[in-house]
């Protein structure tokens, strides 16, 4: 009896279904290594990352190299096609025209306090006023000067000016990869306009090219007044 | 010598800097699998969520008080409403909490750039001809051509509206540069969507790699990836941040992003939301459709330089089919997925460099999860 209920229950044995693959499913993030797929890179994954550098990197040199033109005040009208820059200057004309009227009705209200209370209420569909959120006080601009080889660049930023402003102090500027020596040769003075600051930094002649940042801050608070990156080309 | 502050009595001193110790630098991300066998971090789909609802309650908030305006204001809420990821609000919304507390500003930022991403569907769902959006009619079908493309400018003029609104209070010098941010942006889509479609309806042959790279760029990473990242960085650091020093990881993840959004296209998942072979359908140029046509013989090529020519209509499911079978034959999907995975890599090195002495935060970890995350997304 036991051994016939053996026999029968051997026949209806469940059996592992065979497997639908036998190959791990390796989607993009597994074939590249990165998430433990650890095969070799093909020459076509090393082509991809190095054209994506490339792609990124004119992108932004474009970008920057038109950013510098209109911020120097280089944008010309000429530049662009015939219909636009007539469209441009109606656009400058009309801004002309619309000013001197702004100066006309401003003149007017100043002289009449009448029409001036009938302008005060904006209505009833105006925003209710947001109070500003700790925004920063306006300060003057922090430019970038360089001392050495000209492979480096920076942008000017705007600096929050410190409760009470005692000097300005930085650790330096790191780099953003490991390896290269931190631009610890800086010293600040005020730019030739008066108006805003200029750090000095040094570039010694052998700086590895890359990115470095760093923050310049308030020596009285310590509280940072300005980041600053600079890219050093190689 | 002692120079001052312009407009302040202090002087400002010139300073020996110190040398220090360069502070800790944190490498690039490493992935470990879950025990489920994810390399996503399950902390990364809770921070979506969160972000995402947050976004989309101020998102509504924002509808909800427009002035009704028949024929218009139901159909810009349409595409907000409808489920989607909120990748772009997430990416925001870390990219603020980077530098300390997130600043109440980030959250509207946030709303506005999923409204932005709304009306720039609406007009590629008109450019593409779809059929569908997050498995729904697409606005067009629903209400037709014109009504829906002007739904679409008058979504993206509310976002701009949006935008505006939320920075305003971290003063000028932050407007100044989110705009110059979506200004950039803007430019850079629209050109990306010009290639995509100037390829399309120019039958355009012979296309490599990088010429990908560049319109996935313009198209995707700018939009998706790199000004919601830069937004952020601005809100967050309240305008002292670099924007500069996210683009290189934002374009990885964002190519990465682009291409696997390309593969899912293969999979017949009501999901995914979009028509299954959609993008062979409109004759996408795809990093698989421009290895098939290096890799094809004489007479598959022909088949599919004849399909390509072919206007949308006139292309069939079996040409449809018979270019995906010769894709998978050639190699094209699985160079698409090793490309992606090789661009994943290349973004957690830029993760390192761009975030890597930020302080080991939730919204840095998220940041690095969104890497594996763009691949095993459902």
């Amino acid at each position: 009896m036991a051994g016939k209920k053996s026999t029968t229950a051997a026949a209806a044995r469940a059996t592992r279904p065979e497997a639908e693959r036998t190959d791990p499913i390796r989607d993009g993030f597994t074939l590249g290594g990165l998430g433990g797929g650890g095969e070799d890179v093909g020459k076509g994954v090393v082509e991809a990352v190095r054209a994506g550098y490339e792609v990124i990197g004119e992108n932004l040199r474009q970008g920057r190299a038109v950013a510098e033109r209109m911020a120097a005040g280089r944008y010309e009208l000429s530049d662009t096609p015939a219909e636009l820059s007539v469209l441009g200057n109606r656009l400058v004309a009309l801004g002309r025209e619309l000013s001197t009227v702004w100066f006309d009705l401003v003149g007017a209200v100043l002289r009449d306090p009448g029409l001036k209370d009938a302008l005060k209420p904006l209505g009833a569909t105006a925003a209710p006023h947001r109070p500003a959120t700790e925004a920063p006080k306006a300060g003057p601009m922090l430019t970038i000067a360089f001392l050495g080889p000209d492979r480096a660049r920076a942008r000017p930023v705007p600096m929050t000016v410190a409760e009470r402003p005692a000097s300005l102090v930085t650790a330096g500027f790191h780099p953003l990869r490991q390896g290269p020596p931190p631009l610890t040769k800086v010293r600040f003075t005020t730019a030739g306009d008066g108006v805003g600051i200029v750090a000095i930094v040094e570039i010694p002649e052998d700086q590895p090219g890359g990115r470095y940042t760093g923050t310049v801050c308030d020596a009285g608070s310590g509280e940072p007044v300005a980041a600053v990156t600079i890219e050093i080309a190689s | 010598m002692n120079v001052a502050w312009p407009g302040v009595e202090h002087p400002v001193q010139d300073t020996a800097v110190p040398p220090t110790q360069p502070p800790h630098f944190q490498p690039a991300p490493d992935f470990t699998p879950a025990p489920c066998g994810s390399f996503t971090p399950p902390a990364v789909a809770e921070a979506l969520k969160a972000h995402g609802a947050a976004a989309r309650a101020e998102l509504e908030r924002f509808l909800h008080v427009q002035p009704r305006s028949p024929w218009l204001s139901e159909l810009v809420a349409d595409y907000p409403r409808r489920p989607g990821k909120m990748m772009r609000a997430g990416l925001c919304m870390a990219a603020a909490g980077l530098f300390g507390p997130r600043p109440p500003e980030a959250v509207r930022t946030a709303a506005a750039i999923e409204l932005f991403h709304n009306g720039l569907l609406i007009h590629d769902d008109i450019e593409d001809d779809s059929e569908e959006r997050r498995g729904l009619p697409t606005l067009q079908r629903l209400h037709g051509l014109p009504l829906a493309l002007n739904a679409g400018d008058a979504t993206l003029m509310h976002a701009i509206a949006l935008l505006l609104d939320a920075v305003e209070p971290q003063g000028p010098h932050v407007v100044k540069q989110a705009m110059a941010a979506t200004l950039r942006m803007s430019r850079e889509t629209a050109e990306g969507q010009a290639l995509e479609l100037g390829w399309r309806d120019g039958n355009a042959g012979g296309l490599s790699d990088s010429d990908y790279l560049e319109m996935v760029l313009k198209k995707t990473a700018w939009m998706s990836v790199i000004w919601p990242l830069q937004l952020g960085l601005l809100i967050g650091s309240r305008g002292r941040a670099d924007p500069e020093t996210v683009a290189r990881f934002g374009f990885f993840l964002g190519a990465a992003f682009q291409i696997q959004d390309d593969l899912l296209n293969f999979v017949a998942d009501p999901a995914y939301g979009k028509e299954h072979l959609g993008d062979l359908y409109e004759g996408k140029r795809t990093l698989m459709l421009i290895h098939v046509e290096q890799h094809a013989d004489a007479d598959e090529r022909a088949r599919l330089r004849a399909m390509l020519a072919l206007p949308r209509a006139g292309r069939t499911r079996a040409m449809v089919e018979d270019v995906a079978e010769m894709m998978e034959r050639h190699g094209s999907i699985a160079h698409a997925r090793a490309v992606a995975g090789a661009l994943a890599g290349a973004a957690a090195h830029e993760h390192g460099l761009a975030f890597g002495r930020m302080p080991d935060t939730a919204d840095r970890a998220f940041l690095a999860g969104l890497i594996p995350w763009v691949f095993e997304r459902r």
